[in-house]
């Protein structure tokens, strides 16, 4: 048994997935913890490694993936422990992902799908897990709990069908809730109502959150510590106030730049040229410098490492910005 | 309104989506789109927005052509285009492109990107074969930031970012006048969702372009747009300049919308209360008598569930359609 003081705490994970043309390297060296309470925010575009740290929170990485390094204790006790794992998700830990329709079997009612997790985690007998699936129902804002639970996940909407995941997940009075992009398919409106009810459910409950997103709108309002990550590594991190309005990290900065804000009217987008790297072929360096502005021979040789500077906040930098001055004001994202 | 190169009046659009009865003797219609009138000026962005079913890329897909149209107008370029078919439609299609949201689907994974692109050349005769236009494959490359000699790979080489680049060219090859862009840039990162929207800008000043930018996304629209209409389950709602709706949204579902949409800014979003409103849109075979947003509306008063609200100007330039404002 290992020592942590911390809920979750992943020390220097390495994830990688063997394909034909090479190994993807997943997730690079990325440590971070997780405290009882707090709300943490990933954010990160296609292929950043995000959803895969959330799988790997739930020792869900299956083959051909596989952890290479590091370390994932819950709680103290190792998640790469596959029975351990086993026993803590959907009860300590639970998941809420991006389609609710793929977390739920088609062909059973929700009642059916609802109590068969409680009966499997919890002491509790098929009538009163039916009991309590009802009053869940009811917390997540589903109307009519004891009709809807005959129903299968096909007769409900697509954010009624996210309330019935979230009312799952929270069956077992879990300590930790990861969502995995939980509003990306839900339009917008839906998308309020459900962030709305996982925020007040956290606060209610004192759930530590993980959320995992591309969407930095979703994260200010939800979470209040912040991850960005890049190419399968955190780049920065700390409070979503620090890295919203003083980034020194110049990938963060061009993210904010290039995500158009309905509150400020830009003349021009500020995005980032070229893609991001290929993970098969990771050389020395920074893996932002091909696209970085601020980028400088050093970059491309040296692999900055994430080193923090003040309380809960670090970057991985050689030229750090100090805030908005790296910003080009005439460029978009400028604040008004 | 000389200078409108687009205007739709009354559009209304219906599918059949099965039967009805015991026999099944009823048609069972879907209105999708429902009395929807609009007009683009040339040169101009009018973005389109509305959640899921709002009969967004519906109202987009009639102005093509490519749904039947139930009743009203489509005038274009001061001609009536409503259900003009065959050879008159092929030749109205080059001046009206289509750039579709996936660019994985929309591309022949077994077509080289020179074949891609000058397909619509060939189809419309300018060329005889995909390699009498090469020059032309070639500055239509350039002109969306790729790279010559791509022409010679295949879709499955590049990312999606770029596959949306080969879809503008493809688009622009025949000069249209007016694109259609349905949900251009949702599939894309935002890094990457920023050129591309820098690039159709860039695009649009230099051949002095008209778009239709339909999205789900209030922030893209509203950063491309010059005027934005609001669609809410097949109605258009609210029409404006992007400020004007963004500042002085008249319509209920406007104001919900828009303040549904988080603001990535930390300390406005924890000052900021946002209107969450409750239930969902309407059932679209049996949509509610009166205004269609009555079921969710909080201003909702007895007229409102008794007739539809006509779309009339409440200020120059802003139209919206509500009883009670």
């Amino acid at each position: 048994m290992n020592r942590s003081d911390h809920l979750l705490e992943i020390r220097n994970l390495e994830v990688v997935f063997p394909t034909r043309e090479g190994t993807v390297q997943a997730v690079r060296g990325v440590s971070f913890t997780v405290d009882a309470g707090e709300s943490l925010a990933v954010v990160g575009e296609s292929g950043s490694g995000k959803s895969t740290l959330a799988r790997a929170a739930l020792g869900l990485i299956e083959l051909p993936g596989r952890i290479a390094g590091g370390e994932i204790l819950w709680r103290g006790r190792s998640l790469l422990d596959k029975r351990v794992a086993r026993r803590i998700r959907g009860r300590e830990i639970s998941m809420v992902s991006q389609d609710p329709m793929a977390s739920m079997s088609p062909i059973l009612t929700i009642g059916t799908q609802m109590t068969e997790v409680m009966t499997r985690h919890l002491d509790i007998g098929r009538r009163e897990a039916f009991t309590r699936a009802g009053d869940l129902l009811e917390k997540v804002g589903i109307p009519d709990p004891g009709r809807r639970l005959g129903q299968y996940p096909f007769e409900f909407s697509g954010g009624m069908q996210q309330r019935v995941v979230i009312a799952t997940a929270l069956s077992c009075d879990p300590m930790m809730l990861i969502a995995d992009e939980p509003t990306t398919a839900l339009d917008v409106t839906t998308q309020a109502q459900i962030l709305e009810l996982i925020s007040s459910l956290q606060k209610d409950l004192g759930l530590a959150l993980l959320l995992i997103t591309h969407d930095l709108g979703v994260v200010a309002g939800a979470c209040d510590l912040l991850k960005v990550l890049y190419a399968g590594e955190i780049v920065e991190s700390g409070t979503a106030d620090q890295l919203f309005h003083r980034p020194h990290h110049p990938y963060t900065a061009a993210l904010l730049g290039s995500t158009p804000r309905l509150d400020v009217k830009a003349d021009r987008l500020m995005a980032i040229e070229g893609h991001p790297p290929d993970l098969r072929h990771v050389g020395g360096g920074c893996t932002f410098t091909p696209r970085c502005p601020h980028a400088t021979t050093r970059c491309a040789s040296a692999s900055p490492v994430l080193q923090p500077s003040g309380v809960g906040r670090a970057y991985a930098c050689w030229n750090p910005l100090n805030g908005l001055q790296g910003r080009d004001p005439s460029h978009g994202g400028g604040r008004a | 309104m000389s200078d409108a190169l687009l205007e739709v009046q009354g559009l209304t659009v219906k599918y059949d989506v099965g039967r009805e009865g015991f026999w099944g003797q009823h048609q069972t219609r879907l209105t999708a789109v429902d009395d929807v009138s609009f007009s683009i000026a040339r040169g101009e962005t009018f973005g389109l927005v509305g959640e899921s079913g709002s009969g967004k890329t519906t109202t987009g897909r009639a102005v093509l052509g490519k749904v039947p149209i139930a009743s009203g107008r489509v005038m274009f370029a001061g001609r009536d285009i409503t259900g003009v078919q065959g050879r008159e439609r092929r030749a109205i299609r080059r001046n009206m492109q289509l750039i579709p949201q996936n660019p994985y689907g929309s591309l022949n994974p077994r077509m080289k990107v020179r074949e891609i692109i000058s397909e619509p050349l060939v189809v419309h005769r300018r060329f005889k074969s995909a390699k009498g236009a090469t020059e032309r494959v070639v500055e239509l490359l350039e002109l969306t930031g790729m790279n010559p000699d791509d022409m010679h790979k295949y879709p499955h080489a590049f990312s999606g970012g770029q596959r949306q680049r080969i879809v503008i060219a493809r688009a622009l090859a025949l000069n249209p006048d007016l694109i259609i862009a349905d949900e251009p840039v949702s599939a894309l990162d935002v890094s990457i969702q920023a050129q591309v929207v820098n690039l159709l800008q860039d695009l649009q000043r230099r051949f002095g372009l008209t778009y239709i930018f339909i999205a789900h996304d209030l922030a893209v629209v509203r950063h491309i747009s010059h005027r934005i209409g609001i669609m809410y389950a097949g109605k258009l709602v609210e029409v404006a300049k992007g400020e004007s709706v963004y500042r002085v949204p008249v319509h209920p579902y406007t104001e919900a919308l828009l303040s549904s949409v988080p603001i990535p800014d930390p300390r406005i979003e924890r000052g900021r209360s946002v209107k969450v409103i409750a239930g969902e849109p309407p059932d679209p075979i049996h949509p509610p008598v009166g205004c269609r947003f009555h079921t969710r509306c909080p201003l909702a008063e007895p007229r409102c569930r008794e007739a539809a609200p006509p779309l009339e100007a409440r200020t120059p330039g802003h139209e919206a359609a509500c009883w009670v404002r």
